[in-house]
């Protein structure tokens, strides 16, 4: 999948705000695609310009999808949440890669760079904290996406807040509420 | 969104912003006699409290997608296994090494894992320097400092195990301003109780400062980093020092002045360093902070610190007396030790301090001596001129003419003038001690122009009665011709004395 021409990606970031379903479709495949590419990149050790120093992925997808363009706040806001729902996505297949992987005889097919199949286990058992986190939704969706959006996306508080347009404050009690929550699931 | 799921978040939120000791209360208040609520409320909190680091590191960057955030120098251990320790994240860095939170696989808690970097590792005396920290702390068993669990080698590397605190350092505490009266107290009992504990064994810090101090969830002040301890041997003599020569141990701006000279070091500079500490958490300001380190330097040597009452006129002389003690240049006018630190500030938060208790050489820690003798004569004479108001009228009494009514007269509002500017001058002395010069340059001539027409009454009143009452008259020209003489010669040496312009 090519780099999209100029200006298309606030069109549609725009658009899908305004509640497009259409764009939303077209957006998250670009980002989904640039998050992948870039993670890969970094797994076969290749630093993708001296200058960025990302220590998130989502926002080195935001640098590279819009060099261009020059986003309102909101928009920014709305390709931040994008972005760390993809996020979410990739490392949850990823997880499942390798479970499928040691569990050996199921090997159901899943495209997936090899590079990204190769990347490190995390301490947070991902699969669990998925479930948990469907489960958190069902309760309470704003904590829940919350929790996506500063754990999968590597949002800080107030970029959070941003993309749910409430006050840091509310993120910051979401969150602690939502990490109580979520590690007496896990450790139950 | 579920009503009851809303109750639970809100109590819970709120329940957080209270010390874990007055949660029970608070929750007893909140949940009333709904038990289940409360439960659940509670058992949310000790998620909370168990869930140290949970979910703190975005996904990507623990996973290993993205590289962790560069680091000066040194590789990071995150996420690593060293010896029987799983290395969750880095706590800080300081000169001799890292400092990571691990667990203790064996036993499951918590540690504070200190990793010498290989440099140090390779070299002999920095070796030798930790190793005497570790037996020198490991003997130090006192709720105020953080205990030494091991010393081991793993991996090549020298790793020292303690105590993990979990907490914010007095450092982090202050950048958001001052802490409060009470706070300021309670953690200087701590710390100084800490500190007694270890010079008791022998042992001195060398290096105390807001940034190896942290204060507990449970409210616990400890002292970390014990790390270039010296243990003095059970003869009283000194281990050899491992500095090199002319290398100087310790942070600039918390080091003694004997410290900075390089003279041998003893307790007292721990000492010294408690007032400094101090002087930072009750003012959020460091005593000899200078532009550069330099001048800091400097500072410790010559400069007296500014007062605590005017970086905040709330804090209490008493709190600014403890401190200035502890920063005496010349050690032993410090404090003997630091269970005396810790009994002055018991005694101030308990309301009974008024001096603190005094020093090894008898210096007056009241107002200076020279002082007193002028407030001694301030008083002398407004009394005396006073006095002889009984005199002055005396003799008009007996000798009833309008020239020594006139002379009542005058002397009562010449002596109400006089003693009223006499009264300014005290009080600006003890409240507004800096207003002083100023102060005498307007009052003094008026001060002496009304002391001379007093002392002329009076030897006016004298003259009048002489031919009557040759004891009243002597009596009174007596007074006079001394308040001439004090006013003349005493009282410019007092102020000279006391007021060296």
């Amino acid at each position: 999948m090519g780099t999209p021409p100029p200006g298309a990606i606030t069109k549609l970031l725009e658009r899908s705000r305004g509640g497009h379903a259409a764009a939303l479709e077209q957006l998250v495949p670009l980002v989904y695609a640039e998050l992948r590419r870039i993670a890969s990149r970094y797994m076969r050790r290749e630093r993708p310009g001296q200058s960025l120093q990302a220590t998130s992925l989502v926002h080195e997808a935001y640098l590279r999808l819009l060099e261009d363009e020059d986003l309102s706040f909101q928009n920014r806001a709305h390709f931040l949440g994008i972005a760390a729902r993809s996020m979410r996505q990739i490392l949850v297949e990823h997880a499942r890669a390798r479970d499928a992987e040691k569990r050996g005889g199921d090997r159901r097919r899943i495209t997936l760079d090899d590079a990204i199949a190769s990347g490190q286990p995390l301490d947070v058992d991902v699969l669990a904290l998925n479930e948990a986190l469907e489960r958190l939704a069902r309760q309470d969706a704003q904590h829940a996406r919350i929790v996506e959006l500063r754990f999968f996306g590597g949002l800080t508080n107030e970029e959070a807040a941003e993309a749910l347009g409430v006050s840091p404050a509310t993120v910051k009690r979401g969150w602690t509420v939502a990490r109580a929550w979520l590690f007496r699931e896990l450790t139950r | 969104m579920d009503h009851r799921w809303q109750r639970i978040t809100d109590i819970f939120n709120a329940a957080l912003e209270h010390e874990p000791a007055r949660r029970e209360v608070f929750l007893d208040a909140q949940c009333g006699g709904d038990a289940a609520l409360r439960a659940e409320v509670e058992s949310l909190l000790a998620a909370h409290d168990e869930a140290d680091g949970f979910l703190d590191v975005p996904a990507a960057v623990a996973g290993g997608f993205v590289p962790t955030p560069p680091d000066e120098g040194g590789d990071s251990l995150a996420g690593q296994v060293i010896g029987p320790y799983r290395v969750e994240r880095e706590l800080g860095r300081g000169g001799m090494g890292v400092v990571y939170l691990a667990e203790d696989t064996r036993l499951g808690r918590k540690v504070a894992v200190k990793l010498l970097s290989s440099i140090f590792s390779r070299d002999a005396v920095r070796r030798e320097r930790l190793r005497l920290e570790a037996r020198a702390a490991a003997a130090l068993s006192h709720p105020g400092i953080a205990t030494v669990f091991s010393l081991e080698e793993l991996d090549g590397r020298l790793c020292l195990v303690t105590e993990y605190v979990r907490g914010d350092t007095l450092r982090s505490e202050i950048e958001h301003g001052p802490l409060s009266l009470d706070l300021v107290l309670e953690t200087g009992i701590q710390v100084a109780r800490g500190l007694a504990a270890a010079h008791a064994a022998g042992v001195i810090h060398r290096d105390l400062k807001p940034d190896n101090i942290i204060r507990s969830r449970q409210g616990e002040v400890k002292i970390l980093d014990f790390g270039i301890a010296r243990l003095e041997t059970p003869s009283g003599t000194n281990t050899p020092p491992l500095t090199g020569a002319g290398a100087v141990l310790g942070t600039p701006g918390y080091m003694s002045p004997e410290q900075l000279d390089g003279a041998d070091v003893d307790w007292r500079s721990d000492i010294f360093a408690l007032g400094i500490l101090l002087f930072e958490i009750a003012t959020a300001v460091h005593p000899f902070a200078g532009p550069t380190p330099e001048s800091t330097v400097a500072k410790v040597f010559a400069a007296d610190p500014p007062t605590l009452t005017s970086l905040d006129p709330r804090l209490p002389e008493e709190l600014d007396a403890i401190v200035r003690k502890c920063l005496r240049r010349h050690r032993t006018d410090r404090y003997a030790t630091a269970l005396d630190v810790a009994r002055d500030m018991l005694d101030l938060r308990e309301g009974r301090l008024r001096i603190p208790s005094a020093p090894a050489t008898g210096a007056a820690s009241g107002p200076s001596r020279p002082l007193w003798w002028w407030r001694l004569h301030q008083a002398t004479a407004m009394i005396v001129v006073g006095a002889l108001v009984l005199g002055v009228w005396q003799v008009h009494h007996a000798v009833k003419q309008d020239w020594t009514l006139a002379i009542l007269i005058a002397y009562c509002a010449i002596g109400a003038i006089n003693g009223t500017l006499r009264a300014h001058l005290w009080f600006t002395t003890a409240f507004n001690p800096t207003d002083m010069p100023e102060q005498f340059r307007r009052s003094a001539p008026l001060l002496r122009g009304t002391d001379l027409v007093v002392v002329a009454l009076l030897l006016a009143s004298a003259a009048f009665v002489a031919h009557r009452d040759i004891l009243l008259s002597s009596v009174i020209a007596a007074f006079g011709v001394g308040l001439a003489v004090t006013s003349l010669i005493v009282e410019p040496a007092t102020r000279k004395a006391a007021f060296p312009d």
